[in-house]
C-alpha cells in the first residue's frame, strides 16, 4: 500500500458534522459566547442531549442537573463540552468497526484513559492548558482507527504480528514497513482542519523528542507518558503486544519525581473509576 | 481575525493587571481581593465567598454580607471546586450566576473565589475561559509561594522568640557570660557581662583562656586577681558551633569574705593564744608572791631576791605584751605616731641584742653583730625601730633549730647611699614558700595549732610591717625550710 492511495482512501471518511466544527471552532475562539453555540446546537437536539448526559455524569460530579447546553458551557467551560462532543463523534464514527482481535470497547476506553490522565498530568504537573491535553489524548490513537476503518486486514495484521511477536503497535507498524497510525492521523487531522496541537500530538506521541524545543514538547510528552500509564495499568487495550517504554526523556523535560508521579497514579485510579460513563455513548 | 488579536492583547492586559495585583498580596485575603478586583471589571460581583482548603476541610476567610448563598449549599459548590479544580460559572437562576475560581497548586486546591454575579450583561465568552483558567492557576503558585515564605517567616519568628527568651535568662544570670569563636572574637555578650565591662588586661585572660579551652578541648577553671579585683572564669565548648561559652564572675566579695572569716578564727585563735600569753607570766607572779606572802620568815635574802627577780621579769614581759597589744590597736586605728629623730643605729642594735640576752641565752643562740665600728646616724623612730629589731632578734631566737648544734643569728647592717639595710639572720626552722605571704598577717603564727611550744602574740611581725611601713619602707623575708630566714629592712640615713 501506498500513502497516495491512504490519502485518497482518507477523502471517503467522515468529517465532522457542521455543529461539532462550531463547537471546536468556539472553543478556540476568544469571541465565542455561550448563547452562540446554544443556537448552532439547537439544530440537532439529539447531538445536545447526548452532551447533556455526559456532562451530568459522575465523570464531571456536578451538584445539580445540567438541562441547557448554555449552562454546560458555563459550569464546565467550552473546551470541556467541546471535548465531549468530540467523544460523542469519535465513538461513534471511528470506534464502532468490528475487527477480528481487538475488542473496540477496550480500545475506545484506551482513549478516554489516555484523554483523562493527559488531563490529570497537565494538572498535577502544573501545565495550565489542561482541558486541551484531554482532547489530544482522546485523538492520539485515532490513526489506527483510520487504519482499521479503511483498511480492515491491515489493521487486523498488525494487531496479530504484534500480539504474536509481543511488540508494541508502532514497532510492528515500523517492522512491516507500512504508514504508521502517527502518519494516518495526521493526514486525517489535517483534512478535518484540526487544531495544530491536536495534530502533532497524535503525530509525534511515539517519537516525543523529534519534537523537542518546540512549543508543543510539553504535550506530547505527556500524551507519551499518558500512553504509557495507561498500558502499565492495564486500562484498556490499544492493540498493542507489549506495553511501551516510558522514554527517560520524558520523564526529565516534564519534570517528574517519584513523588510527583505516584501523586498522579493516586489521581487516576480515583479518575479512571468515573470513566465507565464514557463507554456507552 | 481582528478580533482574534484583540482578544489577545486584552488578555495580556488582563493578566498583567493581575500579576501586578498579586505582586503586593501579602496572604489568602489579599489574593482574593486581587481575584475580585480584576474580575470585576467583567462582571458585576456583588459579594464573595472565600474558603481556603486545607487538611480536606473548608475554612471560610473571607465573607461579604448579604452573600446569598446558605453554608448548606455552599457545600455543593465547595464539592464542584474540588472535583473540577478549574473555574466555573455556575448559573444560579436565570439572571444570576455564581463565578468559582479555585487557586490550584500542581493539582492540590489551595483556596476558592466564590463571586456573586447579577446580571451578567456581557455574556460569557471563552476570553474569559481562558482568563480565569489562568487566574486559577496562576494564584495557586502565588498562594503557595506565600505559604512557603509564612512558613519559613514562621520559623524564624520562632527561632527570634527562642533567642529572646535565652538571652533573657542569660542576661538574668548574675554572672558574666560571653561567647567566643575559634578565632578569639566575641560571638556573645550578656548584659552582667557588659556591666562588668572587663578591662583590656581581663579580656585577654579570657582570649587566653578560650584558646586553652580549644587547645586542651576542654573547659578550664581559673581564678585570678586584678588590681585586687579577684575573678574566676569558667570555661565550657559548645561542640556544635566550634565556640567556647566562658562564665566570668567577679569573687572579690567572695574573697573579702573568705578573707574576713580567716581573720575571724585567727582572733579566736589570738584570743586563746593570749590569754595564754598573759596567764603565764601573771601565775608566775601570782605563785610566787603567794610563796612570799605565805613564807617571807622563812625565806632567805637569796631565794627571796631571786623570787622577786622572777616576779619583776614577768612583769616585764607581761607589760610587754600589754604594749605590743596596745600598739597593735593603734596600728589597727592607724594611730601609730612616730617621733623620728636622729640617733646611733648601732647603739640600738646593741641595745636590742641585751634585751633578748635572757631568751637566747636560754635557748642557747649565739647572737653575732657584724656592725660598722663607727656609728651609723640614722633618721627614725628611735623607740619604734628598737621594737622592731628586738621582735627579730626574738623571732630569730624562738624559731631556732633545736637540732641544730649551732644556733646563730647574724645582725648586720650594711651602708648604701642614703639607706641602711639591716638585716637578720639566722640558720633557724626557715618558712615554707606558701606561708611566706602571710606571715606578716595580723594574729598569723606560722603554728597555729594551739600548742603554744612556741610563745608569742601572734602580733610581732604584723607590728614590724607596720612600723616600717610608716617610715615608708618595707620589711622583706627569704627563706627556707631548714636552712633559716633573713628578715631585712631599710632606714634613711641621718641627713648632714
Amino acid at each position: 500500500m501506498d500513502l497516495k492511495k491512504t490519502i485518497q482512501e482518507i477523502e471517503t471518511l467522515p468529517s465532522p458534522d457542521f455543529i461539532l466544527q462550531k463547537i471546536v471552532d468556539t472553543a478556540n475562539n476568544p469571541a465565542a459566547s455561550a448563547k452562540d453555540l446554544n443556537e448552532v446546537a439547537s439544530k440537532d437536539p439529539g447531538f445536545v442531549a447526548k452532551i447533556l448526559k455526559l456532562a451530568n455524569s459522575a465523570y464531571y460530579g456536578l451538584p445539580r442537573n445540567v438541562t441547557k447546553l448554555t449552562e454546560a458551557i458555563m459550569i464546565l467551560g467550552f473546551k470541556t463540552v467541546r471535548n465531549m462532543a468530540m467523544s460523542i463523534f469519535t465513538s461513534k464514527e471511528f470506534f464502532s468497526f468490528e475487527p477480528e482481535n481487538l475488542d473496540m470497547k477496550e480500545f475506545w476506553k484506551h482513549s478516554v484513559v489516555v484523554a483523562t490522565v493527559g488531563e490529570l498530568t497537565a494538572e498535577i504537573i502544573g501545565y495550565s492548558n489542561k482541558e486541551e491535553l484531554f482532547m489530544c489524548g482522546l485523538l492520539h490513537d485515532i490513526g489506527k482507527s483510520v487504519q482499521g476503518v479503511l483498511f480492515p486486514n491491515l489493521f487486523d495484521s498488525i494487531i496479530s504480528v504484534a500480539r504474536v511477536k509481543k511488540i508494541s503497535y508502532y514497532q510492528t507498524e515500523q517492522q512491516l514497513e507500512i504508514p504508521t497510525h502517527e502518519i494516518f492521523a495526521e493526514l486525517l487531522l489535517e483534512k478535518w482542519n484540526f487544531p495544530e496541537l491536536v495534530m502533532i500530538t497524535a503525530s509525534r506521541h511515539h517519537r516525543p523528542q523529534s519534537i523537542q524545543n518546540s512549543i508543543y514538547s510539553d504535550p506530547v510528552n505527556i500524551i507519551t507518558l499518558s500512553t504509557f500509564i495507561a498500558e502499565r495499568m492495564r486500562m484498556g487495550d490499544n492493540g498493542a503486544g507489549r506495553p511501551i517504554e516510558l522514554p527517560k526523556y520524558c520523564w526529565d523535560e516534564l519534570g517528574l519525581t517519584p513523588v510527583i508521579f505516584d501523586e498522579l497514579l493516586s489521581s487516576v485510579e480515583k479518575k479512571v473509576e468515573k470513566i465507565d460513563e464514557f463507554m456507552n455513548i | 481575525m481582528e478580533e482574534t488579536s484583540n482578544s489577545i492583547n486584552r488578555f495580556l492586559i488582563t493578566i498583567a493587571s493581575f500579576a501586578r495585583e498579586l505582586n503586593t498580596a501579602k496572604n489568602t485575603v489579599d489574593i482574593s481581593k486581587a481575584i475580585e478586583k480584576v474580575m470585576g471589571r467583567f462582571f458585576s460581583i456583588e459579594s464573595s465567598l472565600t474558603a481556603m482548603y486545607k487538611d480536606d476541610e473548608w475554612q471560610v476567610i473571607r465573607l461579604d454580607d448579604g452573600f446569598p448563598i446558605s453554608e448548606t449549599d455552599m457545600e455543593n459548590y465547595y464539592s464542584l471546586a474540588l472535583e473540577r479544580k478549574s473555574p466555573s460559572f455556575f448559573p444560579l437562576n436565570d439572571s444570576d450566576y455564581l463565578v468559582i475560581l479555585p487557586s490550584v497548586k500542581s493539582g492540590r486546591l489551595l483556596s476558592t473565589f466564590f463571586g456573586y454575579v447579577g446580571e451578567n450583561e456581557k455574556g460569557f465568552t471563552q476570553e474569559f475561559e481562558t482568563m480565569f483558567g489562568f487566574f486559577s492557576f496562576y494564584s495557586g503558585i502565588v498562594l503557595e509561594n506565600l505559604d512557603l515564605l509564612n512558613e519559613v517567616k514562621d520559623a524564624a519568628k520562632v527561632q527570634e522568640q527562642l533567642r529572646v527568651y535565652f538571652e533573657m535568662m542569660l542576661n538574668s544570670l548574675d554572672e558574666g557570660i560571653c561567647v567566643l569563636d575559634s578565632s578569639g572574637e566575641f560571638v556573645f555578650k550578656n548584659k552582667k557581662y557588659r556591666e562588668i565591662d572587663p578591662g583590656d588586661a581581663v579580656v585577654e585572660q579570657i582570649k587566653r583562656i578560650s584558646a586553652e579551652t580549644f587547645a586542651q578541648n576542654t573547659g578550664q577553671a581559673v581564678e585570678m586577681e586584678f588590681d585586687g579585683v579577684f575573678y574566676s572564669f569558667n570555661s565550657v565548648i559548645l561542640t556544635d558551633d566550634d565556640q567556647v561559652l566562658l562564665r566570668l564572675e567577679d569573687i572579690t566579695n567572695t574573697k573579702e569574705l573568705e578573707r574576713m572569716k580567716k581573720i575571724d578564727q585567727m582572733k579566736t585563735e589570738f584570743i586563746a593564744n593570749i590569754s595564754h600569753e598573759l596567764r603565764t607570766p601573771l601565775s608566775a607572779i601570782k605563785a610566787y608572791s603567794e610563796t612570799i606572802n605565805d613564807s617571807v620568815e622563812s625565806l632567805d635574802p637569796a631565794t627571796l631576791k631571786e623570787f622577786m627577780g622572777t616576779i619583776i621579769d614577768q612583769s616585764d614581759h607581761l607589760t610587754f605584751l600589754l604594749d605590743q597589744l596596745l600598739d597593735f590597736s593603734r596600728m589597727e586605728r592607724k594611730d601609730l605616731n612616730l617621733e623620728k629623730s636622729n640617733f646611733n643605729i648601732i647603739e640600738l642594735i646593741k641595745k636590742a641584742k641585751e634585751s633578748n640576752k635572757e631568751k637566747y641565752e636560754q635557748h642557747s643562740v649565739e647572737i653575732e653583730l657584724k656592725l660598722p665600728e663607727e656609728a651609723v646616724m640614722v633618721n627614725a623612730d628611735e623607740k619604734r625601730i628598737k621594737q622592731v629589731l628586738i621582735n627579730l632578734i626574738s623571732n630569730a631566737v624562738k624559731y631556732s633549730n633545736k637540732e641544730m648544734d649551732e644556733k646563730k643569728v647574724v645582725v648586720s647592717l650594711e651602708t648604701e647611699g642614703d639607706e641602711v639595710t639591716i638585716a637578720v639572720k639566722d640558720n633557724g626552722l626557715g618558712i615554707e614558700e606558701s606561708e611566706l605571704d602571710k606571715i606578716f598577717n595580723k594574729f598569723y603564727r606560722i603554728d597555729s595549732s594551739l600548742t603554744y611550744e612556741v610563745e608569742g602574740t601572734g602580733l610581732g611581725l604584723a607590728i614590724c610591717r607596720e612600723i616600717i611601713h610608716e617610715h615608708g619602707k618595707e620589711i622583706t623575708v627569704e627563706s627556707s625550710p631548714g636552712e633559716g630566714s633573713v628578715f631585712s629592712f631599710k632606714l634613711d640615713k641621718a641627713g648632714d
